[in-house]
Parts: C-alpha cells; structure tokens; sequence
C-alpha cells in the first residue's frame, strides 16, 4: 500500500482538433494548436485595440516555453499568431515541446477552475490517452522527455507553469506535483467509462468508434483488453465531409461561391443546414450532408464488420458497440444502422447492442477524457488498497471558443 | 448534335495514348471501361485521399502488361460493366460473358463453402434469443474488472 494522501486524479487527452483535460465534475477544452507568440509591442498595441469583453484565461492563454525561452500562444489565442502547428496531425504528435506545453497549458487551465472551488491541482495521478499508431515506446519516450523537465525536490517530481493571460497582461506561476501516469489507447477511455457506469464493472467485450475531425479510430476491446492488431486510426473524419460538402458547392455553383469549411462545421451541432451565400440567398446543404454522412457511415461499418469477421475467427464476439467524438453527434444514427443491416437486428436489438454516450450523461467529445481520469482515480485506489469510486458527472465545462449555448 | 468535349491533364493524355499504342485492336470499348473505371476512382479517391492518377497508372500498366485481372473480384467489376454497358443498350448478355459469370461464381461459391463466409453465417445472429442480453449471464460468470485490473495492471509510468 501507498501512501496517496492528496493525490488527484486528472485525465487528459489531445484530440486532432481539441485538447481535453479534466478533474472532478471540470472540464477545460481548447483547441490543439499552439502558436509564436506576438512581440512585447505589438501584444501591447492589441492589447489596447481589443474590444472583446472575453477576458477569460482559456481565451488568452500563453505558456512559457523554456526550452525556446519565450511565451507561446496556446488554443484560440493562436488567432494571433504568424505561425502555429497542431499538436497532433493523422493521429500523430508532431512534436514533443509543442505536445508538452499542451500538457502545461491543460493542467494550468484545469487548475484555474479547481483553484475557484477551493481544491487547486497539488498532487497528480495523471490518466493520459494515447494515439493507436504511436504505439507504448513512442509514449514512453514522450513521458520520459516530460520527466527530464520535471524539478526534482524531496524524491518528488514537479512541473513549473509559467502562464500568461494576453488580454489582462497578468502572469502566475504554479508548481503541480507529478506523481504517476497511466496509459492507454484513446478510445480506450469510453471503454472505462462505460465500464464504471453502464457495464456496474462487469467486463464486456466492448467495439469503440471514435470519430474525431480529422481521423477516426477504431478500437475493439477483448476481456477488458484492446485489440491492438485490429486497432487503427484512418485520416477521415469531420473534416473529410465538411471539405467535400464545401466542393460540392464550389462544383455546383460553376465554382462561384467558395464556404469556408469552419461555416458548415459550426452549423452541425445545431442540425441548421442553411447557409446565407451574400447576394444570392440561402443554400441548404442538408441533402449532401445526408449523403456524405451516408457514404462515410457505410466506409466506417464496412471496416467494423471485415474486424467483427476476424474477431469470430480467434473465437470472439463483440458485446456492445459505441460512437464516440464529435462525429458522433453526426454518424451514431447511421453508423448504428448500417451495423444493424449488416447483423440483421432489428430496431429494438440495435438499440440493445449500441451504447449511446449521451445516455450516460457525458457527451461524446469528451467520454474519453473522462475515462482516463476513471483510470488515473482507479490507480490511486489500487495503490491506496480502497475500492475506486465509479461515479462521475462533468458538469462544469470551459472551452476557448464557446458553443452556441453558451453564447 | 451539340459537341462535348473531355477535357484531359496531360499525364493522363499520355497514359491514354500508351494504351492506345498497345491495344489499337479495341481500344474503344476498353478505352470507355477504362474511362468509366477512372470516374469511380476519383469518386472514392476524394473519400480515401488517395491519388486517383497513380490508382490509374496501376490499372493502366496492369492492362498494357497483359494482367488485367489480379483479382476474381477485379474480373467481376470488369464483367459486370459490361453487362450493364449492354443492358443499357437495350441488348442481352452474350453468352460468351454470362457463361464466365456463372463460372466465377461457382468457383467463388466452391471456395466460400466452409470459408469465411460459412462461419460468418454461423457467427451472425439471426435473432433476439442468441444475442447476450446485458445481466443475461450471472455475476458468478461474468469477469469484474475489479478482479481483472489485479490480475493485469494498467501501463504505469512513476515520474
């Protein structure tokens, strides 16, 4: 047994499009790029033309990067920047300091919002999701890069934040103690997730369906473990249909009218399939959006059912399906039914069979975060010999670029 | 009749007249299978992200080679092209054509007996009784995970 006194778990994860961090019943997401800072004088002549009244940290946020020895935009303040990369690209880190100062930059918002309820990050268990084609060494690598910065005091490890909110100019310095990670592939964490919630800790063989905005993952898992054989992680997602609903018009009105794909992708969540086109009136994309959604649904179910056939042939069989991601808002229906087709279940065995993420009070986007928090709270209680508590309820979640509701 | 013209990237001219120099005995119907083949190809590559002219190129070479078919299934898409060509026609299958569809599908049906498919029969549900319904099998049965993660832990890293 050992001794965890104070030590939280915190789960994380770097998506191709957003970042996700979470603690608790919190939630920081922002988007996974990070960019070169502005100079001192043109930060300050922006600071004085900024009329935004949204003042918040995970708007304005820049981290210090030591090993550069200057600060760096991170998620939407990136808005500013010259130049800036995405942490990950085809499901890939691209590069360990960029990657690192995302790990910085989540931890240091997620404290922000812990600090505010009284219960700021002092002590971390740290539940990190990793990508299907890295692989553990390329992990073990990362995390062994993380440790070389981490500052040794009393046998313990800690991380030092330096951040600053570009809008208000304050800057502050954390130290958070790093304790331990734990890994897993990423869609693994809904896995945990549904485990803890739906499944009551009973193990069922579990296919994950993660549909991000530029990959999509799939993920089965086999008596509790993942099937890193059949496993994989396709450069399609979001992005591939919202690219060819944008060709489509360019195509189909005699390459007048150009959408920027950020256009379609915002108007998804809210099911509005209109777009005002200036001086011509409103285009209604919602027949190609049916079909693209369509033509991806049966590529994803096609690959599902070719793993479902190997599967059989080792003698397994698959329990329960999921979609997951922010694809899942637009797919599950049509990825559900395809399946379905393709088993020849009928509506009620379908719905038997397809675990929907939003009837466990978390949504897609996020499940997997919430399951590596699951496993970092899992580990804490296996060393400290308690049983883990399984319940989980996200209630307080913080974006840099707010949804709809929110505005 | 208004004249319609195919507008062509000068790499693909060059693979069409390639083609053109080794198969000039019928070169128009294959050119029209081949052209029709492209057309798909740019239809999925625009899903996949893959380059259409390089899928091409293969297809070409394939045919200029004299291996059109490295596959059954590429022999079927073939054969079934142009039975659609002549339903379109408004003509009957030859039986030239018709005799190797049913031959390939028989050696298709000999080769799946007691093959995948077969046990994909087998493995597929046919109804609600043989689906595993969640508490359907006892506690006792059933692994916990609690017992699981003490057998196998999870990967850790200590910082």
């Amino acid at each position: 047994m050992t001794d965890m006194t104070g030590c939280v778990a915190v789960g994380g994860e770097m998506g191709t499009s957003s970042s996700k961090f979470c603690c608790d019943d919190t939630l920081v997401l922002f988007s996974s790029v990070v960019g070169d800072a502005l100079t001192d004088s043109m930060e300050k002549s922006w600071r004085i033309m900024n009329r935004s009244a949204d003042k918040r940290w995970v708007k304005n946020l820049a981290v210090f990067d030591e090993g550069r020895n200057s600060w760096r935009y991170v998620g939407s303040m990136t808005r500013l920047s010259e130049k800036s990369n995405w942490f990950t690209n085809k499901g890939l880190i691209q590069n360990y300091d960029d990657a690192f100062l995302a790990i910085k930059a989540g931890l240091f918002l997620l404290n922000e919002e812990m600090q505010k309820k009284g219960k700021p990050l002092k002590r971390v268990g740290f539940g990190f999701g990793i990508t299907v084609r890295h692989g553990e060494n390329v992990i073990e690598k990362f995390l062994a890069y993380i440790k070389d910065k981490l500052t040794v005091r009393d046998g313990k490890k800690f991380l030092k934040i330096k951040a600053k909110n570009v809008a208000t100019e304050e800057v502050k310095e954390i130290e958070i103690w790093l304790d331990f990670s734990v890994m897993q592939y990423q869609a693994y964490g809904a896995y945990i997730s549904i485990l803890f919630s739906r499944y009551k800790m009973e193990v069922y063989n579990t296919y994950v369906i993660d549909i991000g905005h530029g990959t999509w993952i799939k993920l089965p898992i086999v008596d509790n473990e993942a099937d890193i054989i059949l496993a994989d992680s396709m450069t399609e997602g979001i992005h591939t249909i919202t690219k060819n609903i944008s060709t489509k018009i360019f195509e189909s009105s005699e390459q007048k009218f150009k959408i920027p794909e950020q256009r379609i992708m915002e108007r998804l969540p809210a099911k509005d399939y209109v777009i005002e086109i200036p001086g011509v009136g409103r285009f209604d994309f919602g027949a190609i959006l049916a079909e693209q959604s369509q033509y991806m649904a049966r590529h994803i179910a096609e690959r599902v059912s070719n793993d479902i056939a190997a599967l059989s042939e080792k003698g397994h069989m698959i329990e329960f399906y999921t979609v997951i991601g922010g694809g899942a808002h637009l797919l599950y229906d049509t990825i559900k039914k395809e399946i379905a087709n393709y088993f020849g279940w009928k509506n009620q065995e379908a719905d038997q069979r397809f675990i929907n993420p939003a009837d466990l009070g978390v949504d897609p986007r996020y499940i997997n975060c919430v399951g590596f928090m699951l496993l970092a709270r899992d580990q804490i209680a296996l060393e400290s010999d308690k049983d883990v508590d399984p319940h989980f309820n996200i209630s307080n979640v913080i974006q840099d670029i707010k949804s709809e509701e929110e505005k | 009749m208004n004249p319609s013209y195919l507008v062509i990237d000068p790499e693909l001219k060059q693979l069409f007249e390639k083609f053109i120099k080794h198969h000039p005995e019928g070169s128009k119907p294959v050119l029209k299978l081949v052209l029709k083949m492209y057309l798909k190809l740019m239809d999925k590559s625009k899903h996949s992200g893959t380059d259409p002219l390089l899928i091409f190129q293969n297809l070409v070479d394939r045919i200029v080679s004299g291996r059109l078919y490295e596959t059954t299934k590429d022999k079927i898409d073939h054969l079934n092209s142009m039975l659609e060509d002549r339903a379109v026609a408004g003509g009957g299958s030859e039986p030239l054509v018709s005799a190797e569809t049913r031959e390939i599908k028989s050696m298709i049906r000999d080769q799946l007996v007691g093959g995948v498919t077969k046990k994909m029969e087998d493995f597929a549900p046919k109804d609600g009784a043989k689906l595993v319904k969640v508490g359907a099998v006892g506690p006792e049965q059933r692994k916990n995970y609690r017992d699981v993660r003490k057998e196998k832990n999870q990967k850790k890293i200590d910082f």
